[in-house]
């Protein structure tokens, strides 16, 4: 497989790759979704003319008499739906390291060597997520821990609206540093698909692009963010316009579609930033950067 | 009008004075006409025959309370220490048809003395709150003495502790040295200190903030018949008293707010202090708050001056509950007869003073939430503000006694701040989400479902098992069934029932029979029956579809002997080119009878409903059409909330699964994966 240029990774070149992650995080959601429909179902919702379109009826009133009668049977569901979540979480490892594989390289790629190479990252990547995930627990343990010594600041001194937006801004603070976190993962993953590096390595080389350029870095991501969020809105909007609550089919399969396009979007939105990870940790401080 | 001594002779010539202007206008009472209630001493002892339209509007609407128990209250509050010095003049008549040997006593303020209380005493936190205290309150009366029984002091002779609880002082009887006639006055002097707890429910300091209720040494009701509707202060109980005018003078300190039950009539300062004075009528309780830290908003709603006190900051929910108000005020002026006071006054909390807040007093309401509550979609403030405005009604002018029968006014406020959000924001009366709303009538429905068996709705506040429990059956399913007595009967009806009974009942103290008959005049005796199923035998329904099978319509075969000989016809197997036959099995469980609606589907589309009217445990519905039936709901419009499972409503002819909640699901494990995941 012939590497790509950094100046010229663009996720628009890899369209399979984007629709592959689409389909894995569809098929993993299909089998995380299943058992919870299948509560609601056992619950008689689906029953008559009008099916589980009352579950969506202005008021709620059939909303909240699944969760009065289904209460244990969904937390057990919601329970086991959480655990495949997480297993599949690290499964969509594999094709989100496809993806960046893809990206990384041009030309026809062979499918036995691409996924192949995917495979080869999938080790390096599960460690980089093991250690993201443990500092961003710690960063979360170390703010809720000071937050008692902080409160103290205002407490007494401040209306009860200020004193709020002051714990709002205190926890907006451990948000920012666990996306950063994830910021970096990312370049360190990128970092590890294009040089092959240790995962500490990679860790290093990804700081160092964050600190060259911590502009544009956050700037990507806090726009392909927005756009993401943009697009969810919009989806919500587009459904709340469909009155799935009437029991139409055409609405349902109409809103199904919306969502998926939703999704597909995330999914390319996803590969854009990827994309830019690469020819950011392929070309630190270059013009393709 | 202020009672004093002479009361007897002002009321003697107020009769005087009605009968001759009756004589010069020559007003008649005819029969079956009820007559006006002007201010009565004493409730109906049973249900009247007919209240009737006459009171369907304002005009035969009482204009105040016979004055049976009056205050004139003096009270001064040290802020450091939180105590109050205080002593009142009590003026009280004795009512009831029998001769009285002794007075009890509230001291509700006891609650807080220990946590031995019977109040406290829970270690499971049985209380609304289900807070804990910290520093404890009281009340120590002094001295207590009555001038129409030679002045004696009668505190030392007073009971210790309220009835089979040594440790709780909340209930105290006190012998008199002589009897009191029936229509005969007491004049009571006494005097008493209070130690204001911190905060744990309703009453009680916390810094600055104080809140201030339940505070002053109170009479019991005298019933007609001469008992004493005395209790002690239980947890999920609250309160009962008889109507009276109150004077009350607050001396505070400077840069205090002060909000009170009633008119404010004088104010006087100096050295470092201010004595407020305030006037209230034809009311029987009087609580009050005062706070450094208040921000202040005022508006005219309905010809009555609003007074709003809020922390700072809290200016949006400072004007949603004005909005509230603005809703409100006129609204349940139309259903229940117009507010007869000139002022209200709204109190908002600060946070560490919540557990004052949720509360009603009469012409004083404390709600309360957080400052952001309007800007997430959450209509508790709404919801809190018109719960205890509606009480102004159920329990401020319709006194009802709220340890034995919570139901009358909390139930009946749920219900009316169920209209009332319902009325406002319809099917987002609870919440308002993306995309998403909530109702009101949904959430009781929800709370209270369920809970049916637990205890009867009409039971005494101490039955109930906790304020859980209490809760879902007091306030959730009181508003659920009259709801549901609404779709089913109409809602107009169930609005001139209760229109009728607050209006007629207006400064009385009614009993549930008196509602049920209110109810029954417009309902009709069925609809009387199963509301009495539902309040006090734990009535439940539950409508089943149970069976719903399909069939080609064949025609007949076999060998028949007609008049013109014998016939014999081959079986028609396949039916092809007949009708459907369905048959459509529908169960009601349960001890209430209510009619319904049954909605049957064919697979073209077409739709048709039948009527039953529930009575017997079961009936058969039969369908014949072209098109096969696909599916049967009961209660399609959703008329009956009391329905104890609304999934066995239906039942479908082929597979019953789930296409919306799963497409839904799938799509939030996405967002959750492209989100948290990889």
């Amino acid at each position: 497989m012939t590497p790509c240029p950094p100046e010229r990774i663009r996720a628009r070149r890899r369209p399979g790759a984007v629709a592959l992650l689409w389909a894995a995080r569809l098929l993993a959601s299909l089998l995380v979704a299943w058992p919870i429909a299948g509560v609601f179902g056992a619950l008689g919702a689906g029953r008559g003319a009008e099916r589980d379109a009352v579950l969506f009826e202005p008021g709620a009133l059939f909303l909240l008499e699944a969760l009065r009668l289904g209460d244990r049977a969904l937390l057990a569901g919601l329970q086991s739906a959480a655990f495949s979540w997480a297993v599949f979480a690290l499964l969509l490892l594999v094709p989100m390291a496809a993806l960046l594989v893809a990206l990384a390289h041009e030309g026809r790629l062979e499918l036995g060597a691409w996924l192949g190479t995917a495979l080869h990252h999938v080790p390096r990547f599960l460690l980089l997520a093991g250690i993201t995930l443990l500092g961003q627990a710690l960063l979360v343990v170390v703010f809720a821990l000071a937050y008692g010594g902080i409160q103290r600041l205002w407490i007494g001194r401040a209306s009860e609206r200020s004193a709020d937006l002051l714990s709002v801004a205190w926890f907006g603070l451990a948000a920012a540093g666990v996306l950063l976190f994830s910021v970096l993962q990312d370049l360190a993953r990128a970092a590890s698909v294009t040089r092959q590096e240790r995962a500490s390595d990679n860790l290093v080389h990804a700081v160092g692009v964050l600190r060259a350029r911590p502009g544009r870095v956050l700037g990507t991501w806090l726009v392909v963010s927005f756009v993401g969020i943009a697009v969810v809105a919009l989806a919500a909007w587009a459904v709340d316009a469909t009155h799935v609550e009437r029991p139409e089919t055409w609405r349902v399969v109409t809103v199904a579609l919306t969502h998926q396009l939703a999704a597909l979007a995330l999914a390319a939105l996803r590969a854009a930033w990827l994309a830019f990870s690469l020819r950011a940790v392929g070309a630190r401080a270059s013009a393709a950067f | 009008m202020v009672a004093r001594g002479s009361a007897l002779v002002e009321a003697s010539a107020g009769l005087l004075a009605f009968a001759a202007a009756a004589a010069l206008l020559q007003v008649a009472v005819s029969p079956g006409e009820s007559p006006a209630p002007a201010a009565q001493t004493v409730a109906p002892s049973a249900p009247p025959p007919s209240i009737g339209p006459d009171f369907d509007d304002d005009r035969r609407l009482a204009s105040k309370a016979a004055a049976v128990a009056s205050y004139t209250i003096r009270a001064a509050l040290d802020a450091s220490t939180h105590q109050l010095r205080g002593s009142a003049v009590i003026s009280w008549k004795n009512g009831s048809a029998a001769a009285v040997r002794e007075l009890w006593l509230h001291l509700y303020m006891n609650a807080f003395k220990n946590d031995q209380t019977l109040f406290l005493r829970s270690p499971y936190g049985a209380g609304r709150s289900g807070a804990r205290a910290h520093a404890f309150g009281y009340i120590d009366v002094k001295k207590l003495t009555a001038r129409e029984l030679g002045g004696r002091d009668l505190w030392p002779s007073a009971d210790r502790h309220s009835p089979g609880e040594p440790d709780d002082q909340t209930d105290i009887r006190v012998p008199l040295p002589d009897a009191v006639a029936p229509g005969a006055r007491l004049t009571l002097d006494v005097e008493f200190v209070v130690q204001l707890p911190e905060i744990v429910e309703r009453t009680g300091h916390s810094g600055s903030f104080h809140f201030v209720a339940q505070w002053f040494p109170k009479l019991a009701r005298l019933e007609p018949d001469g008992t004493w509707a005395h209790f002690p202060f239980h947890a999920q109980s609250e309160f009962y008293a008889d109507f009276g005018d109150y004077e009350v003078e607050l001396d505070v300190p400077d840069g205090f707010v002060v909000g009170a039950t009633g008119q404010r009539v004088s104010e006087q300062a100096g050295g470092g202090r201010r004595k407020l004075r305030y006037r209230a009528e034809s009311v029987h309780d009087f609580a009050w708050t005062a706070w450094d830290g208040f921000r202040e908003r005022r508006d005219t709603v309905a010809g009555v001056a609003v007074r709003l006190l809020h922390p700072p900051g809290h200016e949006l929910t400072a004007e949603r509950t004005l909005e509230a108000i603005r809703f409100g005020l006129p609204h349940f002026n139309r259903r229940y007869g117009r507010y007869p006071y000139p002022v209200l006054t709204v109190v908002h909390p600060p946070r560490a003073g919540r557990a004052a807040g949720g509360m009603e007093y009469p012409t004083l309401i404390t709600t309360g939430g957080a400052w952001y509550y309007p800007l997430v979609g959450v209509r508790a403030l709404e919801s809190v503000t018109l719960h205890e405005l509606a009480h102004q009604w159920f329990y401020g002018l319709v006194a009802t006694n709220e340890h034995v029968w919570p139901f009358l006014d909390e139930g009946l406020t749920s219900y009316a701040e169920l209209h009332a959000l319902q009325a406002a924001y319809a099917h987002t009366s609870l919440a308002v989400l993306p995309g998403f709303g909530v109702s009101i009538e949904s959430g009781h429905r929800a709370l209270a479902a369920g809970r049916a068996r637990d205890e009867a709705i009409a039971a005494g506040a101490s039955r109930f098992e906790n304020f859980s429990a209490l809760g879902a059956l007091v306030y959730s399913r009181t508003a659920t069934v009259l709801a549901t007595f609404a779709n089913v009967y109409g809602e107009a009806k169930v609005a001139s029932a209760i229109g009728r009974y607050a209006r007629y009942h207006r400064f009385q103290h009614p009993s549930p029979k008196h509602l049920v008959a209110a109810l029954r005049e417009t309902l009709g005796p069925e609809a009387a029956r199963a509301l009495e199923a539902a309040l006090f035998e734990r009535g439940t329904i539950d409508y089943v579809v149970s069976e719903l099978v399909n069939a080609r319509a064949r025609r007949p075969a076999g060998v028949f002997d007609r008049k013109s000989g014998r016939e014999t016809l081959l079986p028609d197997h396949d039916g092809a080119g007949g009708d459907w036959r369905a048959r459509i099995s529908v169960y009601r469980y349960g001890e209430l009878e209510l009619p319904v609606e049954i909605e049957l589907t064919a697979r073209d589309g077409s739709r048709q409903r039948r009527r039953w009217d529930g009575r017997g445990t079961w009936t058969a519905l039969h369908y014949r059409g072209k098109s096969p039936l696909v599916a049967a709901r009961v209660d399609p419009d959703r008329r009956i909330l009391l329905d104890d499972n609304l999934f066995n409503n239906a039942r479908s002819a082929g597979s019953e699964h789930t296409p919306r909640v799963l497409e839904r699901a799938v799509y939030w494990s996405e967002l959750s994966l492209a989100v948290f995941g990889p």
